[in-house]
């Protein structure tokens, strides 16, 4: 082989889960002297290209070929529980393999000795959001003094659609998702948001939300003091998607976060906000 | 003597010498080709092929009669798939190979100045053949299996990227020739993407050079004034990335 042995990372459901895997695969490849090739193909749950997203200046494989990547490596790993001969948090023993490459496909941080999680958030914070992105976050004041993140849209009312379908999970874990998203009501997040207006630490509250309904909600009951990014698009579009990481990044940027619990993208926003950061999950502090 | 161009030879050279091997040769091409970014890196050297495929192509099956129809069938089936997956593929007939070698090669390779003195013994000249990627034999009759012996002798191609399926290929052949092709289509998709990832690398570093910070850092930045930063200029000329300055603030206990 006269390139240096690859660890491609096919990365999987939505945008957060990507990022996650993405983040995990450039760690254990900078540790163990392996090129990074992100495998990248829109799906249901993620519609876009990672160039409608992000300037990324790595490799990536958007199509068919990926198929001929899996096939041609030394050792394939597959944490996507539902898919047959998958097996979830399988070590990745990349000195196994000096001089093969290297498959993994997941939507979840990967378990490896080669792992580490500074690593990671290095390589997170060094993406570049593409410019309709970073259009998007002029729209809106930032930072903030309060963002809150909800996650509720998951569910039989929702099971119509492709990304939220159970099938995605195994069923005990469809289950725990389930019971999280009802603790992420926005109720819960009202009952916090007033404590902490009467407090006097929201004079500005950004919101991020899956539903349109509760941005209306919340307009109405916030009024001025409620900030977000008007959208007509709640689906797992190129788009949308963009407008999903923008508030990504607001989320990431203010003082305070009042958090989804069992959500990837709460967590991501939560993981790249700076250290000390309030940080409060449905649920479970409020 | 052989010179050459590279620039516009065939990457894979595929030399197809039989009849009978002709249907599982072109179904296993096609299959492989049918997602060639470049069909036209691909050259098919036949003596049967041409004609044959193209005469195929030309026939209604309810034209022929009713005993030939499955042979033929099958047979056009797979021409079909081969020339529709690289429609530009260069053919060289038998006529050509028996001829001349040279103009065979040269038929190919328009773009290389070739030399080759031939003879039939196969003692000719020691230089190596342009054949980059892979040099993939079928042969059937001894004439061609000494052509055949003699191009692979002299391909450039690596060792492991010779495959000469000589008499009577078996399928086990045939999965080689197209893991061969596939392994070379997915090399080239990750070179085309390490070119792109290069580019892009490029034209952002001249662009960093040219703003000293992000798009993204000054958007979130005009609302949130930077905390100083030990080695930062007054005027910001040598203002850190957003992302980065994030972990200094980090790093310095702020929240």
């Amino acid at each position: 082989m006269s390139h240096r042995p690859r660890l491609f990372i096919d990365v999987q459901h939505g945008l957060c889960n990507r990022l996650r895997a993405m983040a995990s695969g450039a760690s254990i490849a900078q540790a163990t002297g392996r090129e990074l090739v992100v495998i990248w193909r829109p799906d249901h749950h993620c519609n876009a290209r990672i160039g409608d997203l992000l300037d990324y200046d790595g490799p990536v494989i958007e199509d068919d070929v990926a198929d001929l990547c899996r096939r041609f490596s030394s050792r394939v790993y597959n944490y996507m529980e539902i898919e047959e001969g998958a097996v979830y948090e399988e070590p990745v023993q990349a000195e196994a393999f000096p001089d093969g490459d290297i498959y993994v496909r997941s939507a979840y941080t990967l378990v490896s000795s080669h792992r580490d999680e500074a690593r990671e958030d290095s390589f997170l914070r060094a993406l570049r959001p593409a410019a309709p992105v970073r259009e998007l976050l002029d729209q809106v004041p930032h930072p903030n003094p309060v963002a809150a993140h909800i996650r509720m849209a998951t569910g039989p009312r929702f099971d119509h659609l492709s990304y939220e379908a159970p099938e995605n999970w195994p069923a005990e874990r469809h289950a725990e998702m389930l019971h999280w998203r009802e603790r992420s009501q926005p109720e819960a997040f009202e009952r916090r948001l007033d404590q902490l207006i009467e407090e006097g630490k929201a004079d500005r509250v950004f919101l991020a939300a899956d539903l349109a309904a509760t941005y209306e909600r919340f307009g109405a009951r916030y009024g001025n003091r409620l900030v977000h990014l008007p959208r007509q698009l709640y689906d797992r579009s190129a788009r949308q998607l963009q407008y999903a990481l923008a508030d990504l990044l607001l989320l990431i940027a203010a003082d305070r976060l009042l958090a989804s619990t069992w959500s990837s993208f709460s967590d991501m926003a939560q993981r790249l906000a700076r250290p000390g950061r309030s940080f409060e999950q449905s649920g479970q502090d409020f | 003597m052989i010179g050459r161009d590279n620039r516009h030879g065939p990457k894979i050279f595929v030399l197809v010498l039989d009849g009978d091997a002709l249907p599982d040769a072109l179904t296993a091409l096609g299959a492989s080709l049918a997602t060639r970014a470049d069909p036209a890196d691909l050259a098919v050297m036949a003596s049967p092929l041409e004609g044959l495929a193209r005469r195929l192509l030309s026939l209604a099956p309810e034209s022929e009669p009713e005993q030939a129809l499955t042979h033929w069938q099958r047979d056009a089936e797979a021409a079909r798939v081969t020339l529709e997956a690289a429609p530009d593929l260069p053919f060289i007939t038998r006529e050509c190979l028996s001829q001349d070698p040279q103009t065979a090669l040269q038929t190919i390779c328009p773009n290389w100045t070739i030399s080759v003195p031939w003879d039939r013994s196969g003692v000719i000249s020691s230089a190596p053949l342009p054949l980059g990627l892979a040099a993939l034999l079928i042969a059937q009759n001894e004439e061609c299996q000494t052509l055949a012996d003699w191009l692979l002798a002299r391909a450039e191609a690596p060792n492991e990227q010779r495959l000469n399926l000589g008499f009577g290929a078996a399928m086990s052949d045939w999965r080689k020739l197209c893991e061969m092709l596939q392994r070379a289509q997915m090399e080239e998709a990750l070179a085309r993407a390490g070119q792109k990832a290069a580019e892009c690398r490029a034209a952002r570093a001249e662009a960093t050079a040219k703003t000293r910070e992000t798009a993204l850092a000054r958007a979130l930045l005009d609302g949130n004034p930077p905390l100083p930063v030990p080695g930062e200029q007054a005027d910001g000329s040598n203002r850190t990335p957003f992302w980065q300055r994030l972990g200094q603030r980090a790093q310095k206990g702020e929240s």
